[in-house]
């Protein structure tokens, strides 16, 4: 009975992660649909592919290294421990590929789930990298921004992810950190991470007047973008499920009691995030209507910005304080996208730092409040939810961790010349090769019409 | 080559099921060696693309094609 209880459990397991996985696909769809509408039509395909190639970009990084430094790192290494043996999770491991569990010291368990929990944090990757890519359309170089996604999507990221997003993290261990939907891991370290980029890169031709004053470089189809927005929701939704692990003995010595939990092995349940997704959604989305006028785009990214504020506690708020926490997190980040905006010049053309960066700061340091004096882990010792840890939690996702090693890369591009296309490119449009290319064969084929129609 | 020969077994006796087990580290190196060099090949080849069009993008010729975008995007097309 035992032995059959943990193959199903194994397989539940398997196969709850897989549709997580398909449902997050929708995320990057939407960052992809939502992108390209807010860029101008002569860069429409430009933008496209750049956010495109994420996917195999990032896939093969992260089979190479990324999902090995997250097993290995979650000492730091140096801090609580040395680095932690994870055969399992080397490019090199045979649990890596088709294996049916049997020959293996590592089990049939990681032999099933390996692939579909491999995926699960893959497509965070891309999430990551996507969010640094809407920022900065319109003007970066592909290579460039390809390289600044492998280093976010599979390393940096992942980083962050062992230290603060791990059960046995020193982050959890010794500030006590906690981050259950990844307000901090996931948002605030793109967001970090695209204002660097952003600094060094420069705004967009024309979207400043000589005195300072932001113009409105229109996007060619606000519809589209909204409708991209709705997809991430849907994805996130699976997001959120794949935060979770979904069955899990939390009874300790007493009989066996099976839950879902979080990352960080502490109970939670599917019913608990359903309520607090959407009431952070619906406290966002209201929010946002209210404070830009009923401006659509920013009322759609007011509701992921709200599911992203209140994402380090949903796991344990009320609906109710999911809701309040996400409509004062978006009235705040929407100031201060336009406040850093006039201020600095920062050229975001999507609101990425605002909605993922400030939203995931704010996120993580009001949890520290909220939820000061619960357990973080499910590990006996480690220490409790305090402000003080969450504030030096999301300094780390922020700026350690996001801004830091960003600009370091985007310093060492731009002395090469490789980070921004050259001005009059970006006057013509980033697809001026390719609709040259497509104006031209229209030439050679209406003038061969024009003869038929002669002859 | 192949790593399983018969479907009979005890499926509990069966582990890695892909073929040529223990030469994971063969296409490792290929892997990793066609990833760094299609990063390189990209950048090269979006400088050479850049550098070509930068050259045609000058002075009248810029202004024709900014023009020309703006009538494009207007127009819907």
């Amino acid at each position: 009975m035992g032995v059959q209880l943990d193959a199903l459990v194994v397989i539940f397991t398997e196969f709850y992660y897989w549709v997580t996985v398909v449902f997050m696909f929708l995320i990057h769809v939407g960052f992809c649909m939502y992108e390209v509408s807010v860029s101008r039509r002569k860069n429409i395909a430009h933008t496209l592919m750049k956010n495109a190639m994420v996917v195999p970009i990032v896939t093969v990084s992260f089979f190479f290294f990324g999902w090995w430094i997250y097993f290995a790192v979650p000492n730091g290494p140096g801090i609580t421990g040395g680095l932690v043996e994870s055969p399992h999770a080397t490019a090199l491991s045979v649990v890596m590929g088709t294996h049916m569990g049997g020959e293996s010291e590592l089990g049939a368990g990681w032999a099933r789930i390996n692939g579909v929990f491999w995926a699960a944090f893959l497509l965070f990757s891309w999430t990551v990298a996507s969010i640094v890519s809407g920022a900065v359309i319109e003007r970066i170089r592909s290579g460039a921004f390809w390289i600044i996604a492998v280093m976010v999507g599979s390393f940096t990221w992942v980083i962050d992810a062992a230290w603060g997003w791990h059960p046995e993290g020193w982050m959890v261990q010794l500030l006590g950190y906690h981050d259950a939907y990844a307000s901090g891991v996931i948002h605030a370290i793109g967001g970090g991470t695209a204002l660097a980029v952003l600094i060094h890169l420069g705004p967009r031709q024309g979207k400043f007047a000589p005195d300072g004053t932001p113009r409105d470089l229109h996007p060619h189809n606000p519809w589209l973008a909204v409708i991209g927005l709705f997809l991430i929701y849907t994805g996130f939704w699976g997001f959120y499920a794949a935060c979770n692990v979904p069955i899990f003995d939390i009874s300790g010595d007493n009989p066996t009691f099976f839950s879902a939990t979080t990352i960080y092995l502490t109970p939670t349940t599917l019913g608990a995030i359903t309520f607090n997704f959407l009431m952070s959604l619906a406290g966002g989305m209201l929010m946002g209507h209210f404070v830009s006028k009923g401006d659509a785009y920013w009322t759609f990214s007011g509701g992921l910005a709200g599911i992203i504020a209140a994402s380090a506690g949903n796991d344990l708020y009320h609906p109710l304080q999911a809701m309040v926490i996400a409509g004062v997190g978006v009235w705040i980040i929407y100031k201060m996208h336009f406040w850093v905006e006039r201020k600095f010049q920062i050229d975001d053309a999507v609101g990425a730092v605002a909605v993922h960066g400030y939203a995931g700061v704010y996120g993580v340091v009001v949890a520290g409040f909220v939820l000061w004096g619960y357990p973080s882990s499910a590990t006996e010792g480690y220490a409790a939810i305090n402000p003080l840890g969450q504030i030096i939690g999301a300094f780390i996702m922020f700026f350690v961790l996001g801004f830091m090693p960003a600009w370091i890369l985007c310093w060492i591009l731009k002395k090469l010349d490789l980070l921004r296309v050259p001005k009059n490119i970006e006057l013509a449009g980033l697809d001026y090769v390719e609709n040259s290319i497509v104006e031209e064969q229209f030439g050679v084929i209406i003038e061969a019409e024009r003869n038929a129609a002669k002859s | 080559m192949s790593t399983i020969t018969t479907w009979s077994a005890n499926p509990t006796d069966i582990g890695p099921m892909y073929p040529f087990v223990g030469s994971e580290w063969i296409f490792l190196v290929i892997c990793v060696a066609g990833w760094l060099v299609w990063h390189i090949w990209q950048i090269k080849a979006e400088n050479a693309t850049y550098e070509e069009e930068s050259g045609k993008l000058q002075g009248e010729s810029l202004i024709e094609a900014i023009d020309h975008v703006w009538r494009t995007h207007r127009s819907g097309k």
